[in-house]
């Protein structure tokens, strides 16, 4: 098992002129390739800023985040970082926000593709490809985003993820709009997608119940440290650390 | 506010058309015809040189509006990329920006327009030049701010992840974010425009008060108080304009605030 993402001693803190919140507080994680790990916690605990460090969307105070080709994310140059890109992808929290609201899907998703390599006149039918891989259909081009749901935008931000040929995709909280069908559905796709496309999926969530659902890993977190890692059977069943055990407690019923 | 902005377009369309009409030359003098009433052959009546007023007001206008658009591509043209680069590079490229528009910043637009005019001399072209030049600053620091809060939506960072170049983020995804908010402050500088190259025209120093600029009919006339109607035509001009661009920019920030 190879590790594609090494991070060693990881802090960040974000400075204000009235306080400074240690949102990561030192973390140790590997990734290893292909592999689905949840990063479980409580809202505010640090999930989404250690998301985006391992994309390198920021970069850490202090720390190492070593990519498997050898370039570290938190110290390398500008020019490292893009050498990576875009295969390092990142569906964010706010589908609302994930989209320019003045371009109709087809012009967000265009320019993707035509960098992947895809001809001119191949370009329509590989974006309605893409679309149908995440339970979307050709319908939907046309629109704004506006004029998409919540889930329907979580799917189209996959599917932007998905036609870069990702290596690696944090989803953060992808599915926390839905209601619990929908929830379910989409877990299902995420299991379908990585068998077909085996990219390393960061699975971000405070339901331990959908984190056993999609990673074969999860990691708890509780207050910027990573304090529990385990097969996702094992934390649900035992939970060791005072953090596991609320979120074994917040899980709904019918599902645990 | 749908009615002051009607108004405001109708006032404008009305000046358009109206000062689009034939009209006498502005530079015919006729001493035997000074300083008429209004007339059927003068609408507005005629100047201490017995020229046609409103052939003045209908180049003056034109004159006017010139500048006003001059001024107006010229900030837009410089401020909006320099905003854009400065709110996006932050670093070295974004203090060597703001030094620049902090210099052009502290010099009084207005002094510096009287100083270059003086020297080029005063027609709309230079004039609207160096006011948009040195009114480019603001267009500098309000789309550096706006930048710098665009970027840092969730779909601007989407498209770092995506490797889209930075050109391209700018122009298609920052870009289309600036402009509505920017539209406001369109509408003030265009009055202001207006405004100071009517000041201009009027304390223009070694400009031929012959030619036909609203700032220079005031000038000129200053003294008529038997004939305000001199002195009233290119205020109520100079007045109606400014106003008509300070409103019809408003409710588009409005719009764009919802
Ligand atoms: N841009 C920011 N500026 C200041 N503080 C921030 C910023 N982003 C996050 N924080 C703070 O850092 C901490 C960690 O935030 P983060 O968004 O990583 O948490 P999270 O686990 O993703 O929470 P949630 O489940 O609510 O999404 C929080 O206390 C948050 O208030
Ligand atoms: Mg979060």
């Amino acid at each position: 098992m190879t590790v594609m993402l090494s991070l060693r001693d990881v802090r960040k803190a974000y400075r204000s002129a009235s306080r400074d919140v240690n949102a990561l507080d030192g973390v140790d994680l590997d990734l290893p390739s292909d592999h689905a790990l949840a990063l479980v916690g409580e809202s505010g605990c640090g999930k989404t800023t250690l998301g985006e460090l391992t994309v390198g969307l920021q970069r850490p105070d202090a720390g190492q985040i070593m990519h498997a080709s050898g370039v570290d994310l938190a110290n390398c140059r500008p020019r490292s970082l893009r050498s990576l890109r875009p295969r390092l992808q990142m569906v964010f929290q706010n589908p609302f926000a994930s989209f320019a609201p003045h371009l109709r899907l087809h012009q967000s998703l265009a320019p993707v593709a035509r960098r992947q390599g895809i001809a001119q006149p191949m370009i329509i039918s590989a974006l309605v490809d893409s679309l149908e891989q995440v339970g979307l259909s050709a319908a939907h081009l046309d629109r704004y985003p506006a004029q998409l749901s919540g889930g329907q935008l979580q799917r189209a931000s996959l599917a932007r993820a998905l036609l870069c040929d990702p290596q690696y995709i944090v989803a953060d909280e992808i599915s926390s709009a839905l209601d619990v069908a929908a929830q379910d559905e989409l877990t299902r796709l995420l299991g379908r997608l990585r068998a077909q496309r085996h990219f390393t999926l960061l699975f971000i969530t405070h339901d331990l119940g959908l984190a056993r659902q999609v990673a074969d890993d999860v990691c708890v977190m509780d207050a910027g440290r990573i304090v529990e890692r385990g097969r996702a059977d094992q934390v649900l069943d035992d939970p060791q650390t005072r953090a596991a055990k609320r979120l074994v407690d917040a899980i709904p019923r019918f599902r645990y | 506010m749908r009615i002051r902005l009607m108004v405001a377009a109708g006032i404008l369309g009305v000046m358009i058309l109206a000062f689009s009409l034939p009209h006498g030359d502005p530079s015919a003098v006729d001493l035997t015809a000074v300083l008429q009433p209004p007339s059927q052959a003068h609408p507005l009546g005629t100047d201490d040189l017995g020229r046609d007023v409103w052939a003045l007001m209908a180049v003056g206008f034109w004159r006017t509006l010139t500048v006003v658009v001059t001024a107006s591509l010229t900030s837009v043209l410089i401020g909006v990329p320099l905003g854009l680069i400065a709110g996006y590079s932050r670093g070295a490229v974004n203090a060597i920006i703001m030094t620049a528009t902090d210099l052009t910043m502290i010099i009084p637009t207005f002094v510096a327009a009287l100083l270059v005019t003086a020297v080029v001399g005063l027609t709309p072209f230079s004039a609207g030049l160096v006011l948009g030049l040195f009114g480019a600053g603001t267009y500098v620091n309000q789309t550096r701010a706006l930048t710098l809060s665009i970027r840092s939506y969730d779909y601007v960072r989407a498209e770092v992840l995506l490797a889209t170049p930075t050109v391209q983020i700018l122009l298609r995804h920052v870009l289309p974010g600036v402009a509505g908010p920017l539209m406001r402050y369109f509408g003030s500088s265009a009055s202001g425009t207006i405004l100071a190259y009517a000041g201009l025209a009027f304390i223009g120093l070694g400009v031929d008060t012959t030619v036909p600029d609203w700032g220079t009919m005031l000038y000129r006339h200053r003294s008529q108080i038997d004939h305000p109607l001199l002195l009233l035509w290119p205020t109520l001009g100079i007045f109606l304009l400014a106003i008509v661009f300070h409103i019809l920019a408003d409710p588009a920030l409005r719009k764009e605030g919802q």
